[in-house]
């Protein structure tokens, strides 16, 4: 565990460097266009969080183990956070690139959505006391949610086909150190991700062992693991 | 009547047929519905509350903006889709309610009542009552608001009922959960609305580009792939939610 | 003789949560038997009963019903009766709806003449069109059976049965269980206390700091 959170702090200052230092500003963006590394690297994430969350659930619900559910929620959990990152990110190059702060545009809805949905994700599972319980409502719940983001998506776009759009995206050439600085980023937001969420599941793995020592105390009954937390 | 029609019906093809799974199935569905065309009548909450919501609409607009011209009939589909989201949201997640009290879910479920047939048994009687409250309110406000419009009521019936079935399935999904959860329902209908954003959003298109000439189909594709999605993983996810 | 047992736990445990709630319970009931089953509150009667009818999985020994090996996550079958502590009844139906509606579920042959009889015994025949949110306690206890005794299984589970009854639903309950054994099914009923209402009594059993035993011996 160590070895991965020196691994991913390496990988911070590495990429720091090549973001920063290393890669030049944009001709047309100028430095704003620094931040876009950060953005593309929560993205990448967001993406990987909540994928894996999907398939941990669809694991949980087709073996019954409780480890899947802890993967599902530590991602689910992580995966907010850089869904945070990469909404306030976007928002602050929105403002420089295009002027608004906020425009409904069909992937910044979607974000939105998500980032509503997984909160409700979040907020319920914690309303449900029994273990299993929680794991099979949340499992259902979060591929439920995992579906609906892709619809929302495509309806916004019909939405948007239909209407004038006001404002579009210009595209944007990399220089070739650009390109080095965004996936060295991109590495090292996915270390993290995957630094965080292994500690997050020991951590739930060790509170639920716990509460089975304080069940176990309280009743006065010998005291029995056969949970799979480890 | 109709109540009492369906259970004719289902005693008759009981007598006839034993052991057949699939006729039992379909039996047992009819029963079902049947039943629960009885409570609904009993209590004729969930129509109602559209209804009212409805009219809380229509008396709103009327009173606050009818002297800005036309403005009620370009806003139609978005204020009249909204209603139906808010009202049919929160009666949908109470379609278990009658089953809380003496723990009816576990009596029906030792009587070896598949969830899946109370399930499709709930989904008809819900969507049925409200696609008729839905409907009522459409067609008053077009009424009181767009006199010269002139559309196809086919259509708009179609819209109509792809809107409601999507509404009523994963509504239905989550009334499912709300069972399990203790005391967070205000949330779960909240949250529930969020999730029914893109049926929501492609009923408003379809029924605006019906009421103002725009090309209805796409948006009528795309809601029947919506209710598509939606009802297959309601029945699929609603079996992994049964209490034990 | 052991194969003809209604039914029959071989070291069957049983958690709650992740904490032991009994362990290694054996009992057998044979055709014409009845068992009751005593213990203090939170002792895990009812959910012993959870178990035996297929609401609750177990987590080790075996369970068998009509001969039958039942899996930890059993389905549920239509010749287990269950009386639990709710009556499992629609509150703003009618108690002949809701016989009915069981009644459908069930299959049951000439449905209105049993649902005659049935209200009949239990002595509810004034209350049969009125709704059951309107019915005292004692009455939802007689509905309960009623529904039971419509279903007419061949192995009875009731949970406390006698609780809430007036002296004569007590009797009635009696008469209702003796029927059902000369009928050669089975009865479980459970009881916080040892008192004899139910007179001769098969087999006495104790479920007690996670072990169910024999009364003598506790």
């Amino acid at each position: 565990m160590r070895v991965a959170l020196g691994a991913t702090a390496a990988l911070f200052v590495v990429s720091g460097y090549f973001d920063f230092l290393k890669s030049p500003d944009d001709a047309w963006l100028g430095p704003s266009q620094r931040i876009f590394y950060v953005h593309m690297g929560a993205a990448f994430v967001v993406a990987l969080a909540f994928t894996v969350a999907c398939a941990a659930s669809t694991l949980y619900l087709a073996t019954r183990q409780l480890r899947f559910d802890r993967w599902a929620c530590a991602s689910a959990e992580v995966g907010m956070v850089f869904t945070s990152m990469l909404l306030t990110t976007g928002i602050l190059w929105g403002k420089v690139v295009w002027g608004v702060w906020w425009t409904w545009d069909p992937r910044l809805t979607a974000t939105l959505i998500l980032w509503v949905l997984f909160w409700g994700y979040l907020l319920l599972r914690d309303g449900i006391r029994f273990r299993e319980q929680r794991a099979r409502v949340s499992a259902v719940l979060a591929l439920v949610c995992y579906l609906d983001v892709p619809l929302d998506y495509m309806t916004i776009r019909w939405w948007k086909s239909i209407h004038p759009i006001v404002i579009t995206a210009q595209g944007i050439n990399m220089a070739p150190t650009m390109i080095g600085a965004m996936c060295l980023t991109s590495a090292a937001m996915v270390a993290l991700y995957l630094s965080w969420v292994t500690v997050r599941v020991r951590l739930m793995g060790t509170e639920d062992i716990l509460d089975d020592v304080k069940n176990g105390l309280r009743d006065g009954v010998r005291c029995q693991f056969w949970g799979d937390g480890s | 009547m109709l109540a009492k029609q369906l259970f004719s019906i289902a005693a008759n093809s009981g007598n006839a047929t034993r052991g057949d799974a699939q006729v039992q199935a379909i039996r047992r569905w009819v029963v079902l519905t049947a039943h629960e065309w009885t409570l609904q009548w009993r209590h004729k909450d969930s129509g109602l509350a559209v209804l009212a919501v409805a009219l809380l609409e229509i008396a709103a607009f009327d009173l606050s903006m009818n002297r800005i011209p036309r403005l009620l009939a370009q806003t139609g589909p978005g204020i009249l889709w909204m209603g139906f989201l808010f009202s049919g949201t929160l009666t949908v997640t109470r379609a278990y309610a009658h089953e809380t009290a003496e723990d009816v879910m576990t009596g029906l479920y030792l009587a070896a009542l598949g969830q899946t047939t109370q399930l499709v048994a709930k989904l008809t009687v819900n969507f049925m009552w409200l696609l008729g409250s839905v409907w009522l309110t459409t067609w008053l406000w077009v009424r009181l608001f767009m006199a010269p419009t002139r559309f196809s009521w086919a259509v708009m019936d179609l819209i109509l009922s792809l809107g409601v079935l999507g509404l009523v399935s994963v509504g239905l999904l989550m009334a499912r959960v709300g069972l399990l959860l203790e005391g967070a329902d205000p949330f779960l209908t909240v949250w529930l609305m969020v999730l029914d954003l893109p049926v929501t959003v492609a009923a408003m298109g379809a029924t605006w580009a019906l009421m103002h000439g725009g090309d209805v189909w796409p948006w009528v594709r795309g809601l029947a792939v919506f209710d598509l999605i939606f009802l297959t993983s309601t029945l699929i996810f609603s079996d992994y939610l049964r209490e034990v | 003789m052991m194969d003809s047992a209604l039914l029959e736990c071989q070291n069957l445990s049983c958690d709650m949560g992740s904490r032991p709630l009994w362990q290694g319970v054996w009992l057998s009931l044979e055709p014409g038997g009845l068992m009751k089953v005593v213990g203090p509150n939170g002792a895990g009667k009812s959910t012993l009963l959870k178990v035996l009818v297929g609401l609750r999985g177990f987590r080790c020994g075996r369970l068998m019903r009509f001969g039958e090996r039942v899996s930890v996550a059993a389905k549920p079958d239509s010749r287990v009766g269950y009386l639990g502590h709710a009556s499992f009844l629609y509150a703003s139906l009618t108690l002949e709806e809701n016989l009915r509606l069981y009644g459908r579920l069930w299959g049951v042959p000439h449905l209105s003449r049993r649902i005659n009889a049935v209200v009949e015994q239990m002595g509810l025949q004034w209350s049969r069109y009125e709704r059951i949110q309107s019915f005292s306690q004692g009455m939802m206890q007689r509905a309960g059976l009623a529904r039971l005794e419509l279903q007419r299984p061949r192995l009875w589970l009731m949970d406390e049965p006698f609780s809430g009854l007036d002296d004569q639903g007590r009797n009635m309950l009696r008469r209702m269980i003796d029927d059902a054994r000369r009928r050669g099914d089975a009865v479980l009923i459970t009881a916080p206390t040892f008192s004899d209402d139910i007179g001769d009594v098969g087999q006495t059993t104790v479920l007690d700091r996670g072990q169910l035993r024999k009364r003598n011996e506790g």
